[in-house]
């Protein structure tokens, strides 16, 4: 039996943000599969679940003709992982949403669930911050949109308000330079295959043309307070070839940027090492797959 | 607690029940309704005992609240199989899948849904499948042969199925 007191069922998205008003001790339920267990493992106090699951309209996921790819924060990962377009157009995506939870978990759990619980080792949030995602916020005041990047403030903790929903998540296409190739890699490091929370995650992202890189984004989980970009790092990559030398240097460079605490996981040692390693693998790995510099 | 009426159909059967909000669909189904074939594990949706299908997908009934399949189609172990065992079922039998048999609903469950989304696995699949799902007798060797080997019982019978429809031998 879960400590809650009251369910709610909304059957519209302002309905939603009036109950998540009226009920202060209320929290929005979707996939249930962190909150559930929150209420009852973690003492998270929590007497009125609104569930958004009968609001219409937050399960969309679509491609518009600029590339660009819109999903819905009721969107499951289940979905996600069987969906063309995020296989095709947000391939990072789709390599981490295979590696979130259990089958079992990945039919309830969502993408709005995943980035709202904000954990810092979240599977869903390095793939989207390499790939400059963006949020919508609907709440007493209005629509917003925020840059996914702004969106996490501290382990667990959202720039969400009071009342205020997580709608969707939109992806920019991604540029089309001139004979640019495209490619990236997602990592997660953790000692089981399945329904384990990552001790590193690294999402990497490369756009390589004439032997040169002309687009790098690395993100990097689960080694500080928030998922985040390794800026220095990346910056050590644009405009080099990507050769053993360059990739080393920025995945020293993304070593220094992590912040990682001893946990029950692993250390903060072991982490920076496992960055460092992992950053090498995943730039390598991606080089392989998109272009060496003497290939071009 | 606020108590709620849930309307679900549960093995092919219309159920209405008055329930507290708070009841997980897992306390549902073994208290209110009887159906103790679905299993207690962990109570926090990690080791898969408890796994059923919610509009035929696998779920762990202990995170599902009963309030929420108001409206939903479940189906439990105790149906499948309409007369006699469904192949999932009967290949976990042969295989000598099953010693304790504590784990071995929520296993099934788990592969039927599964093989419902892809019925031509191969074994890496399936062990990604049954990951949510643990084990501590068997070491899980014939519990995925036993799947393999219901993927190709049920895409034999589906081939003789259809081919029967088609008029072709």
């Amino acid at each position: 039996m879960y400590p809650v007191s009251r369910y709610l069922r909304p059957g519209s998205l302002q309905e939603a943000i009036a109950l998540l008003q009226e009920y202060p001790g209320s929290r929005p339920i979707a996939g249930g599969t962190d909150l559930l267990v929150a209420l009852k493992e973690k003492g998270v106090h929590c007497d009125t679940l609104v569930d958004l699951k009968g609001i219409p309209g937050l399960g969309h996921l679509r491609e518009s003709e600029d590339g660009s790819v819109e999903m819905g924060a009721l969107v499951t990962i289940a979905e996600l992982l069987k969906s063309p377009v995020i296989r095709q157009r947000l391939p990072l995506l789709a390599s981490a949403a295979s590696l979130l939870g259990s089958y079992q978990v990945r039919q309830r759990a969502t993408l709005g669930g995943n980035l709202c619980n904000a954990s810092p080792a979240a599977e869903t949030a390095c793939p989207l911050l390499a790939m400059d995602a963006r949020v919508r916020l609907v709440g007493p005041r209005g629509e917003r949109v925020l840059r996914l990047a702004d969106f996490f403030r501290a382990p667990g903790q959202t720039a969400l308000e009071r009342a205020e929903v997580l709608v969707g998540v939109e992806c920019p296409g991604v540029a089309d330079r001139e004979g640019a190739r495209y490619g990236g890699m997602y990592l997660k490091l953790g000692p089981r295959q399945a329904m384990d929370i990552a001790v590193v995650n690294v999402a990497v992202w490369l756009g390589v043309a004439g032997g040169r890189c002309v687009d790098a984004r690395i993100a990097l989980g689960a080694v500080g307070p928030v998922p985040f970009r390794a800026r220095d790092a990346e910056e050590a990559l644009v405009g080099r070839p990507l050769d053993a030398e360059t990739i080393e240097r920025a995945a020293v460079a993304a070593q220094q940027a992590a912040r990682p605490i001893d946990d029950i996981r692993a250390s903060a040692w072991y982490r920076r090492e496992m960055v460092r390693n992992l950053v090498t693998r995943a730039l390598s790995g991606t080089v392989a797959k998109v272009g060496r510099p003497d290939r071009g | 607690m606020d108590e709620v009426t849930v309307r679900v159909t549960v093995n092919g059967e219309a159920r209405a029940v008055r329930v507290p909000v708070g009841m997980s669909l897992l306390e549902m189904l073994r208290e209110v309704l009887g159906l103790t074939g679905t299993k207690y594990g962990c109570g926090a949706g990690d080791c898969g005992a408890c796994t059923v299908l919610l509009d035929g997908k696998p779920v762990n009934s202990c995170l599902v609240l009963a309030a929420e399949v108001d409206g939903h189609v479940v189906t439990t172990i105790e149906g499948l199989g309409k007369a006699g065992l469904h192949p999932v079922q009967e290949a976990f039998v042969r295989h000598g899948a099953i010693q304790c048999g504590f784990c071995s609903p929520g296993m099934i469950m788990t592969a039927v849904g599964f093989l419902a989304e892809n019925p031509h696995p191969s074994e890496a699949e399936v062990r990604a499948a049954l990951a949510g799902n643990l084990c501590r007798c068997t070491g899980y060797a014939k519990i995925v042969q036993a799947v393999l080997e219901a993927s190709r019982q049920l895409a034999s019978l589906e081939h003789r199925r259809d081919a029967i429809r088609g008029g072709t031998p």
